[in-house]
């Protein structure tokens, strides 16, 4: 088990996701069931229009969250992170978009996992404010 | 402890509610995938249906050999025998 939080390089080795399409900068708090993860808008990121994150790169970075989940537990397994698609996504709500500089903080909660499909609730908060929330279906890729 | 028909019956109430089609389709002997047009993502849907309204938790396993709706009600059946 690595120490939390994991940023940097360390946090790579748990994703296939790699730049300029890395959309979480760090694993906060992990068990089976669920994490919390962040991600701080930069300046240059591809998802980035004006000064703020759009809602496809606030999207991206909550599925990202989920791939850092799966990411983590495989690594915990001594797996390298499967790669994996969003299958569906449902109830989404954004009621606000990050500015560069800013970070966000994602709670991801495993609802349940089953045939290689994982079904779980986000929630992204802003200082304290939820900005979004979804509840949406990864599946790994076989 | 619920009989069986009240088991069918509500397995039956949660299908149509959950993946919205007639009653009308869902019979012991048709297909389960068929009539409720399964695809891989929606059976963990179906898990979840069944985990929170029968408290039984359906595993990959479970579904070897399940082809209709009466195999599917056999399978929660059993469980929740298991169970209590």
């Amino acid at each position: 088990m690595m120490p939390l939080p994991i940023l940097g390089e360390k946090l790579l080795m748990l994703i296939p996701q790699r730049a300029p399409i890395v959309m979480v900068s760090s694993l906060e708090s992990y068990d089976e069931r669920g994490l919390v993860s962040t991600f701080l808008v930069s300046e240059g990121n591809m998802f980035v229009d004006g000064e703020k994150l759009v809602e496809s790169g606030l999207l991206e970075h909550m599925a990202q969250s989920v791939a850092l989940h799966t990411g983590y537990s495989y690594f915990l397994r001594g797996e390298h992170a499967p790669k994996g698609y969003i299958g569906s996504m449902q109830n989404v709500e954004i009621h606000g978009l990050p500015k560069i500089g800013e970070t966000v903080f994602s709670t991801i909660q495993i609802i349940q996992e089953f045939m290689g499909v994982t079904l779980v609730e986000i929630e992204t908060k802003l200082e304290n404010s939820v900005i979004a929330c979804a509840r949406m279906k990864t599946v790994i890729a076989k | 402890m619920m009989d069986k028909a009240s088991i069918y019956q509500k397995i039956n109430e949660i299908l149509v509610e959950e993946f919205e089609v007639d009653e009308k389709v869902i019979s012991p002997e048709a297909s389960l995938k068929e009539s409720l047009d399964l695809d891989s993502l929606d059976y963990v849907d179906l898990v979840v249906i069944i985990e929170s309204n029968f408290g039984v938790k359906l595993v990959e396993t479970d579904f070897d050999g399940v082809i209709t709706f009466q195999d599917f009600y056999n399978i929660v059946e059993q469980k929740m025998t298991v169970k209590n």
